[in-house]
């Protein structure tokens, strides 16, 4: 094993490189292994993916309700002119019974 | 390692790695029980796991052979002899082949005490490499590592990280399931005003349109008062106008009396 191959000094140690290389893989397949257990063991990740999917899925929600707002927006808007308009023609009526008074003459 | 400190100590001398003094001191002493330990021909110095740019002594194996070399036979044996003979002497390791030409002989050991630096180098103590199975003792295989090894720290440190991370997603997931419930609800709500706002609206429209008409209808009554008394008066005028005898009787609305 220790033998010094005199046609190449460069693979000298390679086949003991490469065992440790070897256990070194072993060694970190089993820690990243180790880690996936505990990831998928608590069931954090699906519980969030369907926590967001679940988000995602109001969005058009929200959206119409923004347009709904706007809208209301709008009609108060208009409210408020119609508002005016039967203030004033409220006023009108006043005027109208002192002409019909003056027709009754 | 605890196994091989409890080793009986003569089996030190073969763990320890021989060493070539060929440049640095003039006489060894040490040597000549060491000469029995390695009995093969070519010997690279020990399994040290260093990087190919730093093998040591490759240059010797190749270049100067102690025993035989499948490579250079005759040739590196001539050059290498006639190299040794001109530079400083060496530690022997092998028992050199009896050759009639070429014969050196060392000088023994002047005194019995031991050198300093081979005697500190003797106080290493004895370590393995990291993969024994490449030592080659046909006992000593790679440990494996989960014999040494008590799991269950290791267990329990993730059944904690575990449930740590289910603690955490939950209550979570619980804050996002009612916040994505209240904007469904809110939804829901926003619509309904806005149901309502347009209900109301409209019937504003209708409420308003109507009443407008009262504006028509009051510039129509006001003309119609303009008018009739501008008639009155010119009836009035033209009455004055008539003789005595032919005049009306005052107009009075609620009489119907036709002129």
């Amino acid at each position: 094993m220790t033998s010094a191959s005199s046609s190449s000094a460069r693979s000298l140690f390679a086949e003991s490189k490469q065992r440790l290389a070897e256990r070194v893989q072993v060694n970190m397949n089993n820690i990243a292994s180790l880690a996936r257990q505990i990831q998928r063991g608590s069931k954090s990740n699906e519980l969030l993916m369907k926590a967001a999917r679940d988000t995602a899925c109001t969005e058009p929600l929200m959206e119409s309700t923004e347009q709904n707002l706007k809208k209301m927006q709008l009609i108060s808007v208009h409210i408020g002119y119609q508002l005016e308009s039967i203030q004033k023609s409220a006023e009108l009526i006043n005027e109208i019974n002192d002409h019909v008074a003056g027709l009754h003459r | 390692m605890g196994s091989e400190q409890s080793m009986p100590p003569k089996k030190q001398a073969q763990r320890a790695p021989p060493v070539r003094r060929g440049y640095t001191v003039a006489g060894t002493s040490y040597s000549d029980g060491r000469r029995d330990t390695i009995a093969s021909g070519n010997n690279s110095p020990g399994a040290s796991m260093c990087s190919d740019s730093e093998l040591p002594y490759i240059s010797y194996t190749v270049d100067r052979p102690i025993g035989d070399s499948p490579k250079h036979m005759s040739r590196a044996q001539r050059e290498s002899k006639k190299s040794m003979a001109h530079r400083r002497q060496m530690s022997v390791q092998a028992r050199r082949t009896q050759r009639p030409r070429d014969i050196v002989v060392v000088k023994g050991p002047s005194d019995s005490q031991l050198d300093e630096d081979i005697r500190r180098l003797q106080e290493i103590p004895t370590f393995l490499p990291i993969m024994r199975g490449t030592l080659g003792l046909p006992g000593a295989r790679d440990p494996e590592v989960l014999e040494g090894l008590d799991y269950r720290p290791w267990a329990r440190l993730s059944s904690r990280l575990q449930a740590h991370l289910a603690a955490c997603a939950h209550p979570l997931a619980n804050t996002q399931a009612a916040l994505t419930a209240q904007i469904k609800q809110t939804d829901s709500e926003v619509s309904r005003v806005y149901a309502q706002a347009v209900e109301r609206q409209r019937s504003n429209a209708r409420h308003a349109e109507r009443l407008a008409r009262l504006r028509d209808l009051s510039h129509q009554l006001a003309r119609c008062n303009s008018i009739l008394t501008g008639t009155l008066r010119d009836a009035e005028e033209l009455n004055q106008m008539l003789p005595e005898s032919r005049r009306l009787a005052p107009f009075v609305w609620n009489q119907k009396q036709c002129v």
